[in-house]
C-alpha cells in the first residue's frame, strides 16, 4: 500500500535527514519507526501527508506517486491520513467535541452527523463523558486520547503517530499504544514513530530502525494475529 | 452498471458538496459575526475608523448634491435687468414695461424709475457725498424682468436677444454669473471627491487588512491544525473574508448614520440661512439608494481588505 523507494531528504540548510530509504508497508500493518533522536523519524512521517517533500526517490501510496502531487490535491490526500502528534495540537478555544469534529467539518460533513461521529470516536477512546470539557482541563494522557479520537474520526485508511507517548509516563504510554493497536486491528494501517524502543518491542509488531537518516533494520517481532502482514 | 453507480454517486456527492459548501458559508457568516461581537470594543473601534473614512466622501457627496439642488433652485429665480439708454426718460421706460407685461413668457415685470435706481444705489454704496455733488441723476431707468421658471435655456437666450433689440435698451443683463461660479466650484468639489474617495478607499482596505492580519496571527494554531487535516485554501480563508465583509458592511451602515446625524445637526441653521434669501429650499437627506450604495461600497472594501491580508499572510502559515 505504501512504498518508499530510495527516498532521500535534504533540508534547505543542507542537512541530510534521510538517505536512500526503501520501505514497504502493507495494508493493515502496524509499523513502529524507532531510532535515536534526530534519526529522521519525524521527517519520514512528514513525507506521507506531504508536510515535507523528499529530495530524492519516490513514495507510492495506493499505486500513485505522491512525490510530485500538485498542491491543490494535498488537502484531499490529508483527509485520508489521520495524524497524532506529540504536542497533540488541540485547540484550546473550543470544547473537546469540537476539536474532534474538526476533520469532519473540513471534509464538509453535515453538522449533526459530525457531532454523532465525533461522539462515537470519543466513546472509543473512553472520553465521551468529557465531550463538553475544555481541553485545557484534561490531563496530558486524556489530551492525547482526544488527539487520537480526532485522528480517527473520519476513519482514515492510514494513521500516523509521531511520538504519541512523548510526554507520558510508562503506564499511560502503554495505554496509548494499546489504543492505537486497537484501531490497527480494525484495519487501519498505522505507522508509529517513537524513540522508546523498549515500548515498541513490547508491542510485538514490526519495528523499523532509523540511524542518522539510514534504514538500519526492519524486523518483525512475533507479529500478533490479525495484523495482515505477509 | 458500475458506470451507472459511479455517475449516481458523483451526482449525489456534487449535491452533497454543494450543500456542505453552503452550510460552511452560513456557519462562517454566523461565526464571524459572533466573533466580532465577542470583542465589542475592538470591533467598534475598527468599525468607527471605517465609518469615518466612508462618511467623509459620503458627506462630501451629500454636500454637492445639496448644492446642486440649491443652485437649480435659485436658477429658477432668474432675473433679467434691462438698463435703458441714459437719456431715456421714466415715461418711455414705463411704456416699455407696460408692453412687456403682455408677454406670456414673463412672470413679473418691475419698473424702477431713475430716482428709485439712485436711491437703491445710495443704499448699496457709500458714494452718498459724491452723488450729491452731481448736477443730475446719472442713472438710467431699469426694468427688472422675471421670466417663467420653466423656460428652457434656448428660449431664455432668445428672450434676452429680443429684449436687447428694443431700441431704448442699452443692456439686457442676465444675472447668471454667480451661478456659473457656483457650478465651477461644484465641479472642483466633484473632481476632488474622486480623489478623496480613492484615498479613503485605500485607507479602509489598509485598516481592514491590518485587523484581519492580527486575526490571522491570533488564530494561527487553528489554521495549522485545519491545514493538517486537509482543509483547502478556500475553506481556511472563508471566515477571514467574512470578517472583512462584516466590518465593511457595519462600517458602511455606521457611516450612513454619521452622515444623517451631521445633516440633521446642520438642517436648522442651513434652512434659516436660506430663508434669508427668500427661498424655500429643503435639504436633501441620504435616500435608500445612497445608503445601499455606501454600505455595498464599504462591504466591497472590507472584502478587498480581508483578501489582501489573507493573500499576504495566510499562505505563509504552514504546518511544521
Ligand atoms: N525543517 C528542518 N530544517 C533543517 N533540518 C531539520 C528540519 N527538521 C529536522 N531537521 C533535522 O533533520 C534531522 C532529523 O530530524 P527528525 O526527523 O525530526 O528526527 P527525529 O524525529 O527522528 O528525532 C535532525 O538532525 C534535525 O535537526
Ligand atoms: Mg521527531
Amino acid at each position: 500500500m505504501l512504498h518508499f523507494l530510495n527516498v532521500g531528504k535534504r533540508y534547505t540548510n543542507g542537512h541530510e535527514a534521510l538517505r536512500n530509504v526503501s520501505l514497504n508497508i502493507k495494508r493493515g500493518e502496524l509499523v513502529f519507526l524507532s531510532g535515536h533522536s534526530g534519526a529522521g523519524k519525524s521527517t519520514l512521517l512528514k513525507l506521507i501527508p506531504i508536510l515535507e517533500r523528499p529530495t530524492q526517490g519516490s513514495i507510492i501510496l495506493d499505486g500513485a506517486n505522491i512525490v510530485r502531487m500538485k498542491k491543490r490535491y494535498i488537502p484531499l490526500l490529508r483527509r485520508n491520513i489521520g495524524m497524532v502528534f506529540q504536542d497533540h495540537y488541540l485547540l484550546f478555544d473550543r470544547p473537546v467535541i469540537n476539536n474532534v469534529m474538526l476533520p469532519l467539518e473540513i471534509s464538509g460533513m453535515d453538522h449533526r452527523e459530525c457531532r454523532k461521529r465525533a461522539q462515537a470516536a470519543l466513546d472509543k477512546v473512553g472520553l465521551l463523558n468529557k465531550q463538553n470539557h475544555d481541553p485545557i482541563t484534561l490531563s496530558t494522557g486524556e489530551q492525547q486520547r482526544v488527539g487520537i479520537a480526532r485522528a480517527v474520526v473520519n476513519r482514515p485508511p492510514i494513521l500516523l503517530a509521531d511520538e504519541p507517548t512523548g510526554n507520558l509516563d510508562p503506564k499511560l504510554s502503554q495505554e496509548i499504544m494499546n489504543l492505537l493497536g486497537e484501531f490497527n486491528s480494525v484495519g487501519v494501517t498505522a505507522i508509529i514513530a517513537t524513540h522508546d524502543i523498549q515500548l515498541a518491542r513490547r508491542m510485538r509488531r514490526r519495528i523499523v530502525i532509523l540511524h542518522q537518516g539510514k534504514l538500519l533494520e526492519t524486523s518483525i517481532v512475533d507479529a500478533a494475529p490479525g495484523t495482515g502482514h505477509g | 452498471m458500475a458506470r451507472q453507480t459511479g455517475a449516481a454517486t458523483s451526482r449525489l456527492s456534487r449535491v452533497a458538496r454543494l450543500r456542505s459548501w453552503t452550510s460552511h458559508h452560513i456557519s462562517c457568516i454566523k461565526e464571524s459575526l459572533t466573533r466580532l461581537l465577542k470583542t465589542p470594543l475592538a470591533s467598534l473601534l475598527t468599525m468607527a475608523v471605517l465609518a469615518m473614512a466612508l462618511a467623509l466622501p459620503g458627506s462630501l457627496y451629500m454636500l454637492t448634491q445639496n448644492m446642486i439642488a440649491l443652485s437649480g433652485h435659485w436658477q429658477t429665480d432668474t432675473q433679467i435687468s434691462l438698463y435703458l439708454h441714459e437719456d431715456s426718460g421714466d415715461l418711455a421706460a414705463e411704456s416699455i414695461a407696460l408692453d412687456l407685461r403682455q408677454d406670456k413668457r414673463l412672470v413679473r415685470v418691475q419698473f424702477m424709475s431713475r430716482d428709485q435706481a439712485l436711491d437703491e444705489f445710495r443704499e448699496m454704496t457709500d458714494f452718498d457725498e459724491a452723488l450729491d455733488k452731481l448736477a443730475h441723476n446719472p442713472l438710467p431707468p431699469v426694468i427688472l424682468i422675471y421670466p417663467r421658471n420653466d423656460l428652457a435655456a434656448e428660449a431664455l437666450t432668445r428672450l434676452i436677444e429680443e429684449l436687447a433689440a428694443i431700441p431704448q435698451v442699452e443692456l439686457a443683463q442676465l444675472d447668471l454669473e454667480w451661478i456659473k461660479r457656483l457650478n465651477g466650484i461644484l465641479g472642483i468639489i466633484q473632481r476632488s471627491l474622486l480623489v478623496v474617495v480613492g484615498l479613503l478607499a485605500i485607507a479602509v482596505i489598509l485598516v481592514v487588512g491590518n485587523t484581519i492580519r492580527l486575526e490571522i496571527e491570533n488564530r494561527r494554531d487553528e489554521i495549522v491544525v485545519t491545514r493538517l487535516f486537509g482543509a483547502t485554501h478556500a475553506f481556511i480563508r472563508r471566515p477571514f473574508l467574512y470578517d472583512g465583509i462584516w466590518f465593511g458592511l457595519l462600517g458602511g451602515l455606521l457611516a450612513c448614520i454619521l452622515i444623517y446625524t451631521a445633516l440633521w445637526a446642520l438642517d436648522a441653521p442651513v434652512v434659516r440661512l436660506i430663508e434669508l434669501y427668500n427661498s424655500s429650499f429643503q435639504p436633501i437627506y441620504p435616500d435608500i439608494s445612497f445608503i445601499v450604495t455606501l454600505t455595498l461600497f464599504g462591504t466591497l472594501l472590507g472584502y478587498l481588505g480581508a483578501w489582501s491580508a489573507v493573500s499576504q499572510h495566510l499562505y505563509k502559515i504552514e504546518p511544521e
